[in-house]
């Protein structure tokens, strides 16, 4: 597991071009499509085969706020000429698809708005995207932007092995992850058919075993 | 193996209030879409669009509650293992100038309370594919074994923000949309809100498998080879037991859309098989389509019939797809319903009536 933040008050720009600078598409991004496209920069600038088009990166983008900064831009756009440039920014979703242009990502991409950021929420729909029997790692961001002034910015890559047994599956700084109810030793998340030593079923994995997540199969 | 189950369903349309009506509306050839005149939602321009009558104040949520309501009276009620996922793309964007809290966390939460569900409920905002990657989501909740229920609700009601930024991309059609024809010209807002109950307690109706895909290829545009639509229903096609009685397209009434989704159900080896595309009769009802869509799905397998493709003349893909303008006739207990969106996503699911 890997996590990356940007650090309240840092220049966007300056980052930017501190991280390479060759993505020029990054100037008309909105706010939250600029942090996430910089939070995965931070994140696998050291990343082998970069750009190499991959179906098993799953992309999870985390806010409160949506796309409400843009929502504000675009609407005072209305009286005069609603800007086609702003609309396209005013959906939660497309930093998952700035940030599956950009790297080549063409696996699942999700966007979430949630009320607070909890890890332990967060830490349950990471698990659960390792259902997709293609994803084999998850970028988690959260990536919120009120305003272009206010904003969090943090990322995390999980891989299956992440998932195992004593390990915490969604670091935070303060520990927890997903729900604690006994559903935690053992490890967590694996896809369909993806083996041993896991929790979080999917279907192929045999009959009549379903109580609950976290089946130790094989242990 | 473990089943995720449809244990309930709710409606809220311009077109009735229970799959049962809706699906005779839709029978009958009736529509909701229909033009209106200029300064209706404060737009400036006549448009097309299936709007609901009456007042709009907290409409969102009064019908995101309604169709939450019918779908868990169905379950037999709510009960204390139940979770909420809302699915919407803009929520109550509508209000934003009125300086209220118009963020879809907000929309959730006061619809949770309405309804008695604890806990915070999850926001799958996933532009137009949002009500069919709620659908999924829930799946995943359900396998994961923590949670007994899911509710899962769809919801959108139009405002002079979605309907001026559409108009922004060209991407309406001054006429009732056309899907899949040669003279589409666009797609209409709709407004409805659906809802669906998931479980593993037994039911005929299961959600076999989901899978949404990226086309990482442009923001508001489909991929021309269809790549992530292709790959998402390819992820989806090992679960069938047979061939599928048809397939409920997205067929939105643009050109880009529809041409895109003839070229996925080629690759995926489906051009044979009977399409349904329904945007004819509720518009384009974002947030709502998925859950709405698959629920008039159900309806056209268990009647063994698809409705006619409102608007439908002439053949307007290349290749051309399995489709009429009026009511097919279609057999087998299986069907997929396709959706795609802006941010380059794509969704397939696949339904399955056990007899």
């Amino acid at each position: 597991m890997k996590t990356v933040a940007i650090e309240k008050g840092t220049s966007l720009t300056e980052l930017y071009r501190s991280l390479g600078g060759d993505y020029p598409k990054f100037f008309k991004m909105d706010i939250q499509c600029k942090l996430g496209y910089l939070l995965v920069e931070k994140l696998l600038q050291d990343a082998p085969d970069r750009f190499v088009p991959r179906k098993d990166v799953a992309v999870l983008v985390f806010s409160r706020s949506g796309s409400l900064a843009d929502d504000k831009a675009f609407a005072a756009t209305l009286d005069t000429f609603p800007s086609p440039a702003h609309f396209v920014y005013t959906l939660p979703n497309t930093v998952c698809g700035e940030i599956a242009i950009r790297n080549r990502f063409m696996g699942e991409t999700r966007s979430y708005v949630l009320d607070s950021f909890d890890p332990e929420i967060l830490g349950e729909l990471v698990l659960e995207a390792f259902l997709d029997e293609e994803s084999s790692s998850v970028i988690a961001i959260w990536a919120d932007a009120p305003s272009e002034e206010e904003w969090e910015a943090r990322a995390w890559l999980f891989t299956a092995q992440d998932l195992m047994p004593a390990h915490h599956c969604c670091h935070h700084g303060e520990g927890g992850c997903h729900h604690g109810e006994g559903h935690h030793e053992g490890g967590c998340c694996h896809g369909e058919g993806h083996g041993e030593g896991s929790c979080c079923h999917g279907e192929g994995h045999g009959e009549g075993q379903h109580e609950g997540c976290c089946h130790h199969k094989g242990e | 193996m473990i089943k995720t189950n449809i244990i309930g369903c709710g409606v809220v349309t311009p077109l009735g209030n229970t799959p049962g009506d809706v699906f005779g509306a839709l029978q009958a050839g009736r529509t909701a879409v229909r033009e209106h005149p200029a300064g209706t939602l404060g737009l400036k321009e006549p448009f097309c669009a299936s709007l609901f009558e009456g007042p709009r104040e907290d409409l969102f949520c009064r019908i995101a509650v309604e169709a939450g309501e019918k779908a868990l009276a169905e379950a037999g009620g709510l009960t204390p293992g139940t979770a909420l996922v809302l699915c919407s793309v803009k929520g109550e964007i509508g209000s934003l100038r009125e300086g209220e809290d118009v963020s879809l966390a907000a929309a959730a939460r006061k619809i949770a309370e309405r309804l008695g569900i604890q806990g915070m409920p999850v926001v799958v905002s996933d532009a137009c594919i949002s009500g069919l990657s709620g659908i999924v989501q829930a799946r995943r909740m359900l396998l994961a074994g923590l949670w007994d229920r899911v509710l899962v609700i769809g919801a959108e009601v139009q405002s002079r923000f979605i309907v001026a930024g559409f108009n922004s991309l060209k991407a309406l059609s001054e006429q009732p949309c056309r899907p899949f024809d040669a003279s589409r010209s666009g797609l209409n807002p709709g407004e409805a809100a659906a809802a669906l109950v998931l479980s593993l307690e037994d039911s005929p109706w299961e959600v076999v498998h989901g899978a949404i895909r990226n086309d990482a290829n442009h923001i508001s545009g489909p991929s021309r080879t269809a790549e992530g639509s292709f790959n998402a229903l390819s992820a989806v096609l090992p679960y069938m037991q047979g061939r599928p009685a048809f397939v409920g397209v997205h067929g939105t009434g643009t050109l880009y859309n529809d041409q895109m989704e003839a070229i996925a159900l080629e690759r995926a080896g489906l051009l044979d098989i009977p399409v349904s595309a329904l945007k004819g009769y509720f518009g384009h009802t974002m947030g709502a389509a998925g859950i709405l869509e698959t629920i008039i799905g159900m309806q056209s397998l268990l009647q063994g019939r698809i409705p006619g493709n409102r608007g439908f003349a002439k053949a307007g893909t290349e290749p051309s797809v399995n489709i009429s303008a009026q009511a097919m006739e279609c057999s087998g207990n299986e069907f997929l319903k396709l959706l795609s969106g802006f941010g380059g996503i794509n969704g397939a699911l696949l339904i399955r009536h056990c007899v």
